[in-house]
């Protein structure tokens, strides 16, 4: 009961300075807001990268010319399956298509009429005749066009082709599919105008995956000329990009979190005349330093805790409704177009214990701590100051 | 049995001094011995700067003698840890103080309620001894009003009724009619003469002949220099 009252009296304490305490829960909920927006986009962004890689080939082996990607002979399958170890390799063909009707940047691939599609997410169907195409529903969206309409794009030679949409992907959730166009190879080696003997890029598989290093290893005393990239270096480099940029934004919206915590430090240890005041006349009339302290505890808590769960539920809603519009530009980078980007949602408790230790708890301490050197001075004292 | 042995409150040689060993060092309280006993109503008189308030303070427990002993109901102050003084603060005394220092946004009840918050009381019985504490000052029809609304006369009611709430056996008031008329003033001190006749303990700091001429008090004490001089008696 006597806990109840005094949490009932700092409620009561807040409302009465509403004015000051709502600017600083507006404040302190942006911070964490962003901090918040921060950490779960780089989290969905590493789940879709590794959910994606989970379907990728063991190793995919790139041509290099003077240190730039090249495309690659296809007569080098045959080489790569002499390998022992090593399962299917197929020639791949993609490409990027910038689109200057949407503004956007779409992948291209050519599917083998031969290969099991990796790609499950599909309304529709695939593209199994010539002039054929399934798009991502990015693609749908920007260019408007679903099943039965017709893609048009232009090709090599700067003339436009018309593409029959057959299919289009679902996912709303998958980095992959959805600035995707995935034509028959052939369509893809003559909209592009590859040579016929050249592909992409050449996709291992290997029976044991303890060997997949060994392999990439021997592929590259073999054919020094290529660059074989293993799943896992392929995990590593998305890991590394996205930690770095989001550690850059870390850095920047800590110091922001520190600057907050140094105000709010201030505007606790400049504990007003009226604060001072109050303190001592509760004091006078009976109140111990450890009621004063619990009302100071709850005050600071109520405070830091409504600004941690808005935060948090602002973030959640800028990145998983709203696709982390204000964010999303900064972590993904420049590199793909993702047109109205959505991510799965998702609650990771340690990252909510660590934004909470790291922001409630300070803020809670730079209440009490100043309060306390009122506390425990004198009621008669703290009055005649 | 001698005074002391018989007094509620017991004074031997006590010294307030603020601000000890800096330039700016004040002797408020200068080697004062006294007592209360139960049930009487003692002021202690003086111009502004006597220590009164001071003296005051020690007596109510509000902050601890730099030197000297005060000795509550038998119980040296000196000697008691932070809760149980706080404790000791809370059943034994109530405050009046000269500024009322109320808090101006809670309303009438809300104040009044406040010493009781601590102490774990059901809300259902704090709100029936509040009843009886605002009845008692006429204060019922005010209850829900916010402090900062009332007149002078009101707020010094809420202060006296904040001050009774935990019915406590000394009332301690600083200065009570400072901010008062002469009818508000008279208002009061029948409010504090009722309270003595209910067995209150009653201590005054003031400068109000008013007060101190009246025939409610029992002793007076003149304050100067934080000295207690003659004892006028009555």
């Amino acid at each position: 009961m006597r806990r109840l009252k005094i949490l009932e009296y700092a409620i009561s304490s807040l409302w009465r300075r509403r004015y000051k305490n709502l600017s600083i829960i507006v404040v302190f909920s942006f911070t964490i807001a962003v901090l918040a927006s921060i950490l779960l986009l780089t989290h969905s962004l590493r789940v879709e990268a590794t959910h994606i890689l989970q379907d990728a080939p063991d190793v995919v082996v790139q041509r290099l010319v003077a240190g730039r990607h090249d495309l690659i002979p296809t007569d080098l399958v045959e080489s790569f399956k002499e390998i022992p170890g090593v399962g299917e390799v197929r020639p791949r063909f993609w490409g990027y298509y910038y689109d200057a009707i949407s503004g956007a940047n779409y992948t291209l691939i050519g599917l083998d009429e031969g290969a099991p599609p990796d790609l499950e997410l599909l309304e529709g169907s695939l593209p199994a005749s010539a002039g054929a195409c399934a798009v991502g529903s990015g693609v749908s969206r920007s260019r408007q066009v679903a099943i039965g309409d017709e893609l048009i794009l232009v090709d090599s030679r700067n003339i436009g082709v018309a593409f029959d949409v057959v299919g289009v992907f679902r996912s709303e959730s998958d980095i992959l599919t959805n600035d995707l166009v995935v034509f028959r190879s052939l369509d893809l080696v003559e909209f592009f105008g590859l040579p016929e003997d050249r592909a992409t890029d050449i996709s291992v598989q290997v029976f044991n995956e303890n060997e997949v290093a060994t392999v990439a290893a021997k592929i590259k005393r073999k054919h020094p000329e290529t660059r074989p990239i293993t799943k896992s270096e392929i995990v590593r480099t998305y890991d590394a990009v996205f930690n770095w940029r989001s550690g850059m934004m870390l850095t920047v919206f800590f110091s922001a979190l520190i600057a907050f915590c140094i105000l709010a430090w201030d505007k606790a240890t400049g504990i007003s005349a009226d604060e001072k005041m109050e303190v001592g006349i509760l004091k006078a009339i009976g109140w111990g330093t450890s009621d004063i302290l619990e009302l100071k505890f709850w005050e600071g808590f109520v405070i830091s805790v409504t600004s941690f769960l808005v935060g948090q539920i602002l973030a959640f809603v800028h990145v998983f409704v709203f696709g982390a519009s204000f964010l999303a530009p900064v972590i993904k980078g420049w590199s793909v177009l993702f047109p109205d980007f959505r991510f799965v949602p998702y609650l990771d408790l340690y990252h909510i214990f660590v934004m909470g230790f790291l922001t409630v708890i300070p803020y809670v301490a730079s209440t009490i701590i100043p309060s306390w050197k009122t506390a425990i001075t004198d009621p008669e004292e703290v009055m005649r100051t | 049995m001698n005074s002391s042995t018989r007094a509620l409150i017991l004074t031997e040689g006590v010294t307030k001094v603020y601000n000890p060993r800096r330039p700016d060092e004040v002797v408020a309280v200068d080697g004062v011995s006294m007592h209360v006993k139960r049930g009487e109503v003692v002021v202690l008189k003086g111009p502004s700067g006597s220590g009164k308030t001071s003296l005051l303070s020690l007596l109510g427990c509000m902050s601890r003698p730099t030197a000297g002993r005060i000795v509550v109901d038998g119980r040296d102050v000196a000697k008691l840890a932070e809760g149980v003084l706080t404790r000791v603060r809370r059943q034994e005394f109530g405050f009046i103080f000269q500024q009322y220092h109320l808090i101006p946004d809670l309303s009438v009840v809300e104040n009044v309620l406040l010493p009781l918050y601590p102490t774990g009381m059901r809300f259902s019985a704090m709100e029936e001894r509040a009843e009886k504490v605002l009845s008692k000052l006429e204060l019922e029809g005010k209850r829900r009003r916010k402090v900062r609304r009332l007149s002078g006369g009101e707020q010094q009611r809420v202060a006296v009724a904040r001050a009774l709430i935990n019915e406590p056996e000394i009332i301690v008031a600083d200065e009570p009619t400072a901010h008062l008329d002469r009818r508000l003033s008279e208002e009061l001190l029948h409010i504090l003469e009722d309270l003595n006749r209910d067995g209150k303990t009653i201590i005054i700091a003031t400068h109000d002949p008013l007060v101190y001429e009246h025939p409610l008090v029992g002793r007076v004490f003149s304050m100067r220099d934080g000295r207690i001089g003659a004892e006028d008696g009555s």
